[in-house]
């Protein structure tokens, strides 16, 4: 006869394993009632809006690019964005072609980074990539080359694949040449069938299921799949322009987080990353991605968190096809960057981070000093989904072993692809007079 | 005739402290190495992923990293692959791949050279700062000579293999 399951129980992770920073996770569970839940970014805030301060527009690209490793490239794209609305700048065609390409290289390298090292290793029992690798190694082998392909489309455009420093307001600090272009359209034509396999492996997966009623949250560009551009829209019928966040969407802090929380005002949290993408924007993907996307049969759009490591799959596979097209059907613009001239005012712009919807707002004055910045990271956005995700896990917990429960919790919250370090730089600091 | 397989030589680190020193011994390295005759590459790198891209066809790799055990500030530590320390060595970060979890899963994946040797060098202080420590700044030299020994070496035994 099977014991008893307990009727109350602890979890806690002290320190979370395979996201990107730190953070811990405190769950008690009383009966099916969780009493206690707590996702904690103990990392300390960095105070990057702050560094902003003072600083001129054109040092922002520079700065912002330092705040992640693993995707600087969303928030330059977000901070140029929003600082050329407020100057009124004209971006050639071609340069924001090459913006795109940009793009497409970190959504590669970054979804290639999660999905095989620090996601599938919990479908195979494993505790890192190293161990998976002597499970899946032609697996773990594809994983490495298409992150190596990422790296190189930003390194080409950016100068350097980590904190690069190429983008600038109005484009970029040089063009491409030819034959970096050749080379990256032959290393992405190879990475293409990579990709396709990536997808066909992580929708073989033993996934978890859980249906949530989630409100998924993305851009949606009228003709695109959507990288810079588009409207807020969600899977509940939200539709707001990029500069109305603010009228929609509410930060609130929380004792135990470093970052502030959000929610969609009136309404409470919602879910942000490829999988609210994909959900959102399917029409959006070319036949060859939705052919794949069929051939997994999952029903899209899915609202099971759990498959959102097949959308990130999709999406490197979009991303590696949209890098190759633009590529081939590039036509050098007539200057690098367009000219700039400062503006006093107020620009506010969205891109989708490899993690989901960036929000980036910034005021200068009229010799392009930035008085004020205000960046929303989507780590700090989702983690109110991740919380409801993990109440819906306790009662399942309670069944479970100790590491089980553990891992079941990481592997919810992996879902997210939490970067934690983003995150962390939002903590208010009040100083009381005395 | 087989050509020579080349050595790599990677200064791992940052700009922030002591954990520059892999790259500052790369930097002296760079004026010292004319007089070699093996194909020799230097590089720096930021962490663990660049380290696995410089891994095809070379015969070598020779590591050098700030590491902290606990030592005096400035001693050098000198470990061949496969070494314990080295298979458990925890990693500094969790944002990137550690070169020591870069050299296990280059293992798993049969990507390793024929012979690795990590250099750490105990660091005084990880601070955010734009010099060495003194400690530090003493080691470099020393171990600039260390290295260009050894390369010496490897560097003969490698004419003597292909001949």
């Amino acid at each position: 006869m099977p014991s008893k399951p307990p009727s109350r129980r602890t979890i806690s992770v002290d320190t979370l394993a395979r996201v990107e920073g730190q953070g811990a996770l405190h769950l008690t569970i009383d009966g099916d009632r969780v009493i206690d839940l707590r996702f904690e970014i103990f990392e300390p805030p960095r105070f990057f809006e702050a560094l902003l301060r003072g600083r001129h527009a054109s040092e922002a690209p520079d700065i912002v690019a330092r705040i992640c490793g693993i995707c600087p490239v969303a928030y330059q794209m977000s901070a140029v964005h929003a600082l050329e609305r407020i100057f009124r700048v004209e971006i050639d065609p071609a340069v924001r072609m090459l913006r795109r390409l940009y793009y497409c290289g970190e959504w590669i390298e970054s979804h290639a980074l999660h999905v095989h090292m620090l996601a599938a290793p919990d479908f195979f029992g494993c505790d890192s990539i190293i161990t998976l690798a002597e499970k899946e190694r032609a697996a773990v082998e594809r994983g490495l080359r298409l992150k190596k392909v990422g790296n190189a489309i930003i390194a080409v455009l950016g100068g350097r694949s980590v904190h690069p420093v190429g983008a600038c307001l109005g484009g970029f600090t040089r063009l491409p040449r030819p034959a970096e272009m050749r080379t990256l359209h032959e290393q992405l034509a190879r990475a293409h069938d990579d990709a396709v396999a990536c997808v066909r492996w992580v929708a073989g997966f033993d996934l978890p299921g859980q249906s949530s009623d989630i409100e998924f949250v993305s851009l949606r560009d009228p003709v695109e799949y959507p990288l810079c551009e588009g409207r807020m829209v969600s899977s509940k019928g939200l539709d707001c322009a990029q500069e109305e966040f603010d009228d929609f969407f509410e930060e609130h802090q929380v004792p135990h987080s470093n970052a502030l929380h959000a929610k969609l005002k009136g309404r409470g949290p919602y879910f942000l990353g490829p999988l609210a993408r994909v959900n959102l924007n399917f029409d959006r993907l070319p036949p060859a991605v939705v052919e794949v996307a069929r051939e997994t049969g999952i029903a899209w759009p899915n609202a099971n968190p759990y498959t959102s490591i097949v959308a990130r799959g999709l999406e490197i596979l979009y991303a590696v096809d949209e890098a190759a097209r633009i590529i081939a059907s590039y036509q050098p613009p007539s200057a690098a960057a367009a000219a700039v001239r400062p503006r006093a005012g107020i620009g506010r712009a969205i891109t989708e981070a490899p993690r989901g919807s960036l929000y980036h707002a910034y005021e200068t004055d009229d010799r392009g000093i930035i008085r004020s910045a205000r960046i929303v990271p989507p780590t700090s956005q989702n983690q109110a989904q991740m919380e409801a995700d993990l109440r819906q896990l306790a009662p399942a917990l309670l069944r479970t072993t100790q590491a089980e429960a553990t891992r079941l919790c990481e592997t919810a919250i992996r879902n997210y692809d939490p970067c934690i370090s983003c995150a962390t730089h939002f903590l208010r600091l009040t100083v009381e007079p005395r | 005739m087989s050509l020579p397989r080349p050595i790599r030589i990677v200064g791992c680190g940052s700009p922030r402290g002591d954990d520059a020193a892999g790259w500052a011994v790369i930097d002296r390295l760079q004026d010292q190495l004319g007089q070699l005759t093996a194909a020799v590459s230097l590089h720096r790198a930021a962490g663990g992923h660049d380290i696995l891209e410089l891994l095809d066809g070379c015969g070598t790799l020779i590591l050098i990293d700030a590491v902290s055990s606990g030592a005096a500030p400035g001693t050098i530590h000198r470990l061949e692959w496969p070494s314990p320390r080295l298979m458990t060595l925890r990693p500094g970060s969790t944002h990137d791949l550690g070169p020591a979890a870069a050299l296990q899963l280059a293992a798993a994946l049969d990507l390793l050279p024929a012979r690795v040797v990590l250099y750490g060098l105990e660091a005084g202080s990880f601070r955010s700062c734009p010099i060495l420590t003194e400690a530090m700044a003493a080691a470099v030299p020393r171990l600039v000579r260390e290295i260009l020994d050894e390369i010496g070496s490897l560097d003969l035994d490698e004419r003597r293999r292909v001949r």
